[in-house]
């Protein structure tokens, strides 16, 4: 495997709240290369958003990392002040959020908000920061840039925005880009051009990209490698086809096979429930309560990570040497199989 | 189910809907034709902004249509309908997007499903109970849950109530505009599986909107696809997955993320560049190609597709 650039280990984050500590992260292991994608995929809370704010250091006030370490270029950022902080986030690390439209000052012009950074860490003339923001908004896909330097985010579509917030994160070449949902608010054909957009960038400058979604088409389209999170934990991980034709985990059976896709026409598997009340996580397998395929042993014991491959883990008893045979759910398995002979007949 | 398949349950017939800003006209809705029939579910899908969410709105009459007339049971419901928009109410309901900007936080689940009821005039407490109640259980939550407030339950569960609330009139006919793309996807399955069983139950005729391509082909049983307020195309969901004819469809079409890595890497996109295709000039109408499959084209691009078709 290429050299590493990040590597988080068995990271702790809670929050202080009214009620107790809500315990968000329980233990994440992941490390990220050089150059390619981890997904994150998970329903919200299951601490996806939480995981990457840790890692750029801006987490809420109220949230407490009570353990672990995050790696990055012979650094522990969980130690870092915020001074240190200051000097990666933005030059080494950089983040696209969710919404284009909160995430731009709607009574600045699009030009200034592209050269802030780059003056204030790039230590760069107004003309050469104007010259490079120029060069990023042509980059990114945007017709005209002149003209849109001096125009206000308002004036700008959704799809141009993201691509705007974008060229932000970008502005100082970054080594990793950390992407929040960064098509959730978009229409399926402006998601598509951020999706190349996103693919294109990151092969060019050898970015790492770290994308939360909870959108599993997405994840099929651009990942590398996919880290699946319940209630705090990774439940499975692996590369992209082991998590999309090999899962092993019901958690993501349960994903995957809640979403149509367009041969689907029997009922969906829908998972019953809600997700675990993180102030007081459950004894064993946080899934457990809401899995057809739950065992005596997950009501009592945390299950550890099994391996798949190399590549592939995933933390579920069903994969113990004692544990009865299981099939994975048929809208799913049926699915796989209409996959294959597609992807068979085509190639 | 009566058998008047000759009068369809909703007919829009050239539909416009156009908001004055300043100077400039916003065609929101322009020109847009079509007909739902009794017991399927109608798909209306395009990017935001292209009037979907418009049309369902000016069916019900939240709008003043700008021309165009909506016919419901072969009823004219559009212009002065005035006087019997509380009748209509009962006939037909809309689902909302937003599952918590749609529920009133201040009054319990009860009142927000009984609330129709009450206006229609029903005051018999117990009739009311037992319909709530009903209704409640069908949308998975139970008795105790009548008396808590909105904020006291997930996202999902308040889709739900807002799916309860709409359901308990008996609508003929449910308008649900975006029901799911709020919610979370293992959410969204839960409300999708609630819809198509009140569908079998009630046998209800749904206009679906959405963006979701993969739902709406899921859910639907025809759909048409919306551009800058007009219609493009219109066929049964299986003829348009499999032969997509405007050019828009296909862009759009290729632009859906499957859940399939591997076809995924290969997938080429269509992108649509309307100002070339519009330039081609002569008459644009929407045109019938083949049973049931209707596309906006010039009279050459008919004939041509036609063509086509029958070779091969």
């Amino acid at each position: 495997m290429s050299e590493k650039k990040l590597q988080v280990n068995d990271l702790k984050v809670s929050f202080r709240t009214a009620d107790g500590l809500v315990q968000a992260v329980r233990g994440v292991n992941f490390d990220l290369c050089k150059g390619e994608t981890l997904a994150i995929v998970g329903e919200s809370g299951s601490g996806k958003t939480v995981t990457t704010k840790a890692i750029l250091g801006i987490l809420p006030g109220n949230a407490i990392v009570e353990s672990g370490e995050i790696w990055y270029e012979g650094k522990d950022l969980v130690k870092a002040d915020e001074s240190a902080f200051q000097k990666l986030r933005g030059t080494k690390l950089s983040m696209v959020f969710q919404d284009p439209m909160s995430s731009l000052n709607p009574i600045m012009r699009i030009g200034p908000q592209l050269t802030e950074a780059m003056i204030l860490k790039g230590h760069m003339s107004k003309g050469e920061a104007k010259k490079r923001a120029l060069e990023l908004m042509a980059d990114v896909g945007i017709p005209e840039p002149e003209k849109r330097f001096r125009q206000y985010p308002f004036e700008f579509s959704g799809g141009m925005r993201q691509r705007i917030v974008i060229a932000i994160a970008l502005a100082a070449d970054p080594d990793v880009l950390i992407c929040d949902e960064p098509t959730t608010a978009l229409d399926v054909t402006i998601q598509a051009q951020i999706l190349e957009l996103i693919n294109r960038l990151k092969s060019e400058r050898q970015l790492s990209v770290i994308f939360i979604t909870h959108d599993l088409g997405v994840v099929a389209n651009i990942a590398d490698r996919v880290a699946v999170m319940y209630a705090g934990k990774i439940a499975e991980y692996g590369t992209v086809e082991e998590i999309f034709y090999e899962a092993a985990h019901p958690y993501t059976w349960a994903l995957l096979s809640s979403m149509p896709d367009l041969d689907t026409n029997e009922k969906l598997e829908s998972i019953p429930g809600t997700p675990p009340d993180l102030l007081r996580p459950p004894k064993g397998d946080a899934f457990a309560a809401r899995s057809r395929y739950a065992m005596q042993i997950d009501f009592e014991e945390e299950p550890p990570f099994f391996k798949v491959s190399d590549t592939h883990y995933a933390a579920t008893w069903l994969l113990h040497p004692d544990a009865p045979q299981v099939e994975p759910p048929r809208i799913l398995t049926e699915r796989i199989k209409r996959m294959r002979e597609r992807n068979q007949n085509e190639s | 189910m009566n058998r008047e398949t000759e009068t369809p349950l909703l007919a829009v017939s050239h539909l416009c809907q156009y908001f004055k800003n300043g100077k400039e006209v916003n065609r929101a809705v322009d020109d847009v034709s079509f007909e739902i029939k009794k017991g399927e579910v109608f798909g209306l899908v395009g990017e935001s902004g292209c009037g979907k969410t418009t049309t369902g709105r000016s069916i019900i009459g939240l709008y003043d249509i700008t021309s165009g007339e909506v016919f419901f049971n072969g009823e004219k419901i559009s212009g002065k309908s005035g006087k019997n928009a509380k009748e209509l109410a009962s006939r037909i309901q809309m689902i909302y997007q937003d599952p918590v900007a749609s529920l009133d936080p201040r009054m319990t689940v009860y009142e927000i499903i009984a609330e129709g009821l009450v206006i229609q005039g029903e005051k018999d407490r117990a009739v009311i109970d037992r319909k709530v109640y009903e209704m409640l259980e069908m949308i998975g939550l139970v008795k105790e849950h009548a008396n808590r407030y909105p904020h006291e339950f997930s996202g999902g569960q308040r889709q739900r109530i807002g799916i309860a609330r709409a359901v308990i009139m008996m609508p003929e006919l449910l308008i649900a505009d975006e029901p799911v793309s709020a919610l979370d996807v293992s959410v969204q399955a839960q409300v999708i599986n609630l819809l198509n069983d009140l569908r079998k139950r009630f046998s209800l005729t749904i206009l679906f909107i959405a963006h979701d391509l993969s739902v709406v082909k899921y859910f639907s049983d025809r759909i048409a696809v919306m551009y800058f307020g007009k219609m493009v195309e219109l066929a049964d969901s299986d003829e348009l997955f499999a032969h997509p004819l405007h050019p828009y469809t296909k862009s759009l079409l290729s632009a859906i993320p499957l859940p399939d890595p591997i076809s995924e890497r290969k997938r080429k996109r269509i992108i649509y560049r309307p100002s070339e295709e519009e330039q081609a000039l002569g008459e644009e109408a929407f045109r019938e190609i083949s049973a049931g499959h209707f596309v906006r084209c010039t009279k050459t691009q008919a004939e041509q597709i036609r063509a086509e078709r029958a070779q091969g």
